[in-house]
């Protein structure tokens, strides 16, 4: 009897646990959180997986349309499976009514997610709830859609999106003002996308900023600003001593857990930093001026010097991207005459670094080449500019006619890419 | 005329609401209008009509209650930059467009369209820094490489429309901004 007595306590107390495990909510098959949408880096109105890259596009009548661009048969076209459709109302995948403000695509290999900017003059005027700001989930080819999370009106969504096929994370800002001050209530939350619960991870405190910077496993990786309050500042150069005076911590949060792990600590003007994959970089401003370029393994925190002095000490540097481990730099002269812009690759394992000379026209000025995608072999990147007719319908049933220049897009093989050879092939847009 | 009548009632009505709140803003994701010169009577906007939209040029305009042609947000751009982009798109940033409006001028007074494009694709055409202080209630918009160029309302009265471009040197008075979170 005595046995039988443990044996059901036991049995209520393993019972008990494993009920407390399962509200934790971690996947059965759980892969790492990934960034699938970075604004901050990459363009967000263009996402891509292994397979293809999505794209949103105004359509100036407060509506967006959706394309695909398929890697393997590099052809463009509309994400609608309807035969003869115009791509002009609800009922086609291909259409996004947004009220006029942009809907950025988040793919992943599995599924597309969406997220509206929303548009709070047209919530206001329509009281419609597809204004507001909000997340959709579809299939990768468009179909099935469903709102995953709403936000209220004032909620500014935009950053970074990490995900990992169960938990959506991403950064919300609520800006305040007092008779001083305008000031952002920050937090980074995270979303169950088949529960739909939602639980903040992280808020920012006064006087700081948060970013979700990367992602790897469990862990985002938040870049936390911290600036002195300005009310303790005097002088005519208080923005140029709150920056003066500002700290930035990288810091891990484990997103089911919640605990946290500083990473490192810098000030002002001592790192320009990206995190691609489970890498950080960062260029060093370093004493006499000149600059280095560092790597941290995010693994394991081990820092390395990938370069110890930069190619120009007179150069304004942005760290771009990777690609099969070479890191993109582009330069720009920070002052005279010249604006040239260039772009070089450093190879993050050994520091060798190649000059890329293909460039474009763009925005006015002959630069290095825009990479909108990579697959896993090849690069789609903007080779110039060209005319093409556009056919939009308003609301009213209206057609419009209008001639549009957009980027001319071709494939190259990151080979040829990263030796700067000109060997493209067009993408192929079709209706 | 009555149009004239119209913009500098509203002009003086701004001015004075204008003398309340003093804003203090830091680089974050702050929504904000940029009033332009110390009076302060237009706002940053976006010039013409329709779909907002890359390569669109930027214009000085009376401030209009929610108007999405006139409601920005700073983003923090990292170390001390920020990018300024247009609420409704914020894809699209305050870009300085590389074809200069006077080509046959002297370097210093060479002068750059402002207008909408991806931060994204041209960071070193859309990254800026704000100096200045909150006391003297407004801001340098500042072109942080390239030679800092400054953004400028283009005409000596910024009560109207008025012309949005870059410059290399600031003195004027149409170089100043005041940010703010609308009225």
């Amino acid at each position: 009897m005595k046995k039988l007595i443990i044996l059901i306590i036991c049995t209520f107390f393993f019972t008990a646990c494993a009920k407390e495990q399962a509200s934790i909510d971690i996947p059965i098959e759980q892969k790492g959180l990934e960034i699938i949408c970075n604004p901050l880096f990459a363009y967000p109105l263009q996402s891509s997986n292994k397979n293809g890259m999505y794209e949103t596009s105004d359509r100036g009548d407060g509506s967006y349309s959706l394309s695909y661009l398929d890697f393997e048969t590099k052809q463009n076209l509309y994400l609608c499976s309807q035969p003869n459709c115009a791509h002009d109302n609800e009922n086609c995948t291909a259409y996004l009514m947004t009220g006029g403000s942009e809907v950025y695509p988040m793919a992943t290999d599995n599924e597309l997610l969406l997220q509206y900017i929303g548009n709070e003059n047209e919530f206001n005027k329509t009281k419609n709830k597809i204004y507001l700001p909000h997340i959709e989930m579809l299939t990768s080819q468009g179909t099935e859609k469903k709102t995953i999370v709403e936000f209220s009106p004032e909620e500014f969504i935009f950053g970074a999106y990490a995900y990992n096929g169960e938990v959506l994370c991403y950064l919300s800002t609520i800006s305040n003002q007092d008779d001083f001050t305008v000031y952002d209530e920050q937090s980074v939350y995270c979303t169950n996308v088949t529960t739909g619960k939602t639980t903040r991870l992280v808020k920012a405190g006064p006087n700081e900023k948060i970013l979700i910077y990367g992602a790897l496993n469990d862990e985002l990786i938040i870049k936390k600003t911290i600036t002195p309050d300005i009310k303790t500042l005097q002088g005519e150069d208080i923005y140029q001593q709150m920056y003066e005076l500002t700290e930035f911590e990288l810091i891990r949060f484990n997103v089911y857990t919640k605990e946290e792990q500083l990473i490192m600590k810098y000030g002002a003007d001592e790192y320009i930093d990206i995190i691609w994959d489970n890498y950080w970089f960062g260029l060093k401003t370093l004493d006499n001026g000149e600059q280095s370029l560092e790597k941290m393994d995010l693994l394991n925190n081990k820092r390395t010097t990938i370069l110890p002095k930069m190619p120009s000490s007179d150069s304004e540097y942005f760290l771009s991207r990777i690609i099969d481990n070479q890191l993109l730099i582009n330069g720009s002269p920070k002052r005279g005459i010249s604006r040239e812009e260039f772009r070089f690759a450093v190879d993050i394992n050994n520091g060798k670094t190649k000059n890329i000379s293909t460039k474009a026209l763009a925005n006015g000025t002959i630069r290095p080449l825009n990479i909108v995608a990579q697959s896993k072999d090849s690069l789609v990147v903007e080779v110039g500019t060209k005319e093409i007719n556009v056919k939009t319908k308003g609301q009213d049933g209206t057609l419009t006619n209008y001639k549009k220049l957009v980027a001319e897009r071709a494939f190259v093989s990151k080979h040829d890419y990263l030796n700067s050879s000109e060997n493209y092939t067009f993408v192929n847009y079709l209706e | 005329m009555l149009k004239k009548i119209l913009s500098a009632i509203l002009c003086s009505v701004l001015v004075v609401a204008m003398a309340v709140p003093v804003f203090a803003v830091a680089a974050s994701n702050q929504t904000i209008y940029a009033y332009a010169g110390s009076s302060g009577c237009g706002v940053l906007n976006r010039y013409g009509s329709g779909a907002i939209a890359a390569g669109q040029t930027i214009s000085i305009y009376p401030y209009l209650q929610n108007s999405p042609d006139q409601k920005w947000n700073l983003l923090d751009a990292g170390n001390g930059n920020n990018y300024i982009v247009i609420s409704s798109k914020p894809s699209l940033a305050l870009n300085l467009y590389g074809v200069p409006v006077n080509p046959g001028a002297s370097q210093m007074k060479l002068a750059y369209p402002c207008t909408l494009q991806p931060y994204t694709a041209y960071p070193s055409d859309t990254t800026i820094r704000l100096e200045g202080s909150p006391s003297s209630r407004y801001f340098w918009l500042t072109k942080n490489n390239l030679g800092y160029y400054y953004l400028r309302a283009d005409r000596s009265a910024v009560s109207s429309t008025s012309d949005v471009l870059w410059f290399q040197s600031a003195s004027a008075l149409n170089d100043k901004w005041k940010i703010g979170a609308g009225y």
